[in-house]
């Protein structure tokens, strides 16, 4: 008998998806109700893939089929833990999640920020996860289906942002397994600028699905640099979802940061929908032990004489694998189009494993794309050539390892960002000294 | 300070590429090793320096260290440098992501390090990378930039020399540092060798043409063709190669 392409999903999931409309007692907008169930009707229609399903050949999550993890509330971080919050600076504006609700306590809104935020519950348009194309993933459907709390963060046109936005969707459990299902609405006006970092971590060494959403729209000429860092505990899931819409002129920069987890799973989908739209997305991956992390992303060249540029490097050592799925779609009329991919893994041991996908669909004459992939060790000329300067053979591999890394992290232009990814990194690399 | 004896050595599985080779470097000294192309000259400064594509089929080589004479093919390449060996590579090697000066930095205290003397801070690095930059005439920006990616052919045989001119070797072996070169560059780079110069120190340059001869003048010049080396001589045998090519060395060997 053949596999099937999908499972239905077991019982808790209603259970859980009830027990949601029942706590909220019928006090959310009757659009909004019906959103949730026509979203959890999806989820159970589409079950959870097999790797039968193109998508999610090099990925198994069948188990999230049985496996049970429950929607909890937050409990004991105190105001005074943010000196110990991941990947914070004094002068971010802040909001802060826990366990998927947003803690005032723990938000800091610098006086006069021009950043507009409101809770999600409050929109008045429609969720946009089923605008576009339908996704292969049916998580985006139970995280429209289930999440508890988010925000709507707008930049009004013209307005430039002096600080940066940083966003923690925190897991603070220890024991039993939880879920959280972050949701993120981010819009930019007309020419607004603005920085947004997205942080996902565990304080608490209970293991998470964490499942997120994250919508955002760039208006004509806005310019955005989005950075997320994924540094959950490693027996968490992550399952992310990004998508993005462009406009005229718009320009994004996106940082694509992924070290905890066991495993991660992240799409992000890019929708130039405007003439002279920019889109960089850059990409580190940092996986070991038994981790897995994939990364799909697709860019939608809709108009003309937009540009994608892509660098997704992935750092993989002892038995840990990932995936790297990239698709540069141009579509008809989409002349001038200028696209580049590269995926470039690192393999510290004979033990992991790299799937580099890049795939380019063109329907047009009057395009530059190219893109490209490799896969390999560190090499023997490098080290030689650090060691005959003195540096001994452990520290001239770490040190090309941290260079590797830093071949896609010194794009960020955020100093602060750049030096606690790296930090993320030293601790990579540490543990793998430690285990010899 | 450096005795070699009859070395021979091949590429890892390949024909032998060194047959027999004997030299003898004293501190304070300046020898020029001259050849045709192929005859074997980065053959033999890679196998000095301990580059693992290269394998020793036969003899020895001592170097010195605190005077006593040690086994330098024994010795891990990093372990050769932190005993004064440097190599200024015919092409050198781009390192992506690594900085100039993390790299130097991380070169000098692993080798402070070996040499049981303390790491030196950021900024004493600073004003010594300075001082060394105006010796071969290279300008600040090198130094955030990652090494040697996308130098043109002389920014990277410069940035070669700044390397020794900041881990102050005892044995500098300059491999063709001269190609790549233009004129104005030859001559700072050229100075700024001879200013290195010490009596404490040694430099093997090694060259096909003797473009940097004219700058710096050796004290013993050696012909290597076919791995050996078929003749040694003062300055002199350089002018006389450079005129008469290196047909007529054969003929006379
Ligand atoms: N890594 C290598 N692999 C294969 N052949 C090599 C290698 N290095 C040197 N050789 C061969 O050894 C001979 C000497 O080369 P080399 O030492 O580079 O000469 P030179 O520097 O004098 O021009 C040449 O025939 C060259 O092709
Ligand atoms: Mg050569």
């Amino acid at each position: 008998m053949k596999r099937p392409r999908a499972i239905t999903p077991a019982a808790h999931y209603g259970e859980q998806f009830h027990a949601l409309l029942a706590r909220n007692n019928g006090g959310e907008p009757p659009a909004l109700q019906a959103q949730r169930q026509a979203a959890y009707d999806r989820f159970m229609a589409q079950g959870i893939p097999t790797r039968r399903v193109e998508a999610w050949k090099y990925t198994d999550i069948t188990r999230l089929a049985e496996e049970v993890f429950l929607p909890i509330d937050p409990t004991g971080v105190a105001p005074q833990a943010t000196a110990h919050l991941p990947l914070c600076h004094e002068g971010d504006e802040r909001l802060v999640f826990v366990e998927g609700i947003l803690q005032p306590g723990l938000t800091h809104r610098p006086d006069g920020s021009a950043l507009q935020v409101s809770p999600l519950s409050s929109a008045s348009e429609s969720i946009a996860e089923d605008s576009g194309e339908p996704s292969d993933n049916p998580f985006v459907a139970l995280n429209s289906a289930c999440w508890r709390d988010g925000s709507i963060l707008e930049v009004p046109p013209d307005q430039k942002l002096g600080h940066r936005v940083h966003v923690l969707f925190l897991h603070a459990a220890h024991s039993e397994p939880s879920v959280i299902h972050p949701r993120l609405r981010l819009r930019l006006g007309r020419h607004a600028e603005t920085q947004v970092v997205v942080t996902y971590a565990s304080l608490g060494d209970g293991p998470c699905l964490n499942n997120v959403c994250l919508e955002v729209e760039l208006d004509e000429g806005a310019q955005l640099a989005l950075a997320q860092a994924q540094i959950l505990n490693v027996a968490s899931t992550h399952l992310g979802f990004t998508r993005v819409s462009q406009r005229r002129d718009s320009s994004l920069s996106s940082m694509d940061f992924h070290a905890g987890s066991a495993l991660a799973r992240h799409e992000l989908t890019v929708a130039l929908n405007g003439e002279g739209a920019t889109a960089t997305l850059n990409g580190l991956y940092a996986v070991k032990h038994r981790q897995h992390v994939d990364c799909h992303t697709c860019i939608e060249h809709q108009q003309p004489n937009c540009s994608s540029r892509q660098l997704y490097k992935g750092i993989l050592g002892d038995r840990a694998s990932a995936v790297f799925d990239g698709l540069v779609r141009v579509h008809p009329g989409a002349s001038g189009t200028d696209g580049e991919q590269m995926n470039r893994n690192l393999l510290l041991s004979g033990d992991c494993q790299a799937n580099a996908k890049p795939r380019l669909e063109i329907a047009n004459d009057d395009v530059r794309c190219t893109h490209g992939a490799t896969v390999g060790q560190l090499a023997d000329q490098e080290l030689f050539y650090l060691e005959s300067r003195g540096i001994d053979p452990a520290a001239a591999r770490d040190m090309l390892s941290r260079g590797f890394a830093e071949e896609v992290l010194y794009r960020l232009k955020d100093r602060a960002l750049h030096g606690d990814l790296h930090a993320v990194l030293d601790r990579f690399f540490e543990e793998d000294d430690e285990q010899g | 300070m450096l005795k070699i004896r009859d070395l021979k050595a091949r590429v890892v599985d390949g024909p032998e590429i060194l047959k027999g080779i004997d030299l003898d470097v004293n501190a304070g000294e300046i020898h020029a090793v001259m050849g045709p192309n192929g005859s074997g000259k980065s053959t033999l400064s890679r196998v000095l320096a301990g580059h693992p594509d290269y394998e020793v089929t036969g003899g020895t080589v001592a170097f010195d260290v605190n005077r006593e004479p040690q086994d330098l093919l024994a010795m891990e390449p990093h372990e050769r440098a932190c005993a004064g060996v440097f190599l200024a590579f015919q092409y050198p090697v781009e390192v992506a992501g690594v900085s100039n000066t993390v790299f130097l930095r991380s070169a000098f205290n692993a080798i402070c390090k070996a040499q049981g003397v303390p790491p030196i801070d950021a900024f004493d690095f600073r004003d010594l990378l300075a001082e060394k930059l105006e010796l071969i005439g290279m300008d600040e920006s090198y130094l955030e930039r990652p090494v040697n990616l996308d130098f043109s052919g002389g920014e990277k045989k410069r940035n070669e020399i700044l390397q020794m001119a900041v881990l102050a070797p005892r044995l500098a072996i300059l491999d063709e540092t001269d190609s790549g070169l233009d004129v104005d560059s030859l001559r700072i780079v050229s100075e700024g060798v001879k200013r290195l110069s010490t009596p404490h120190n040694a430099t093997l340059m090694i060259t096909h043409y003797q473009r940097m001869l004219q700058y710096i003048t050796p004290d013993i010049v050696h012909v290597l063709m076919d791995g050996r080396i078929v003749k040694t001589g003062d300055h002199t045998l350089a002018e006389a190669v450079e005129t008469r090519g290196y047909d007529w060395v054969k003929e006379a060997a």
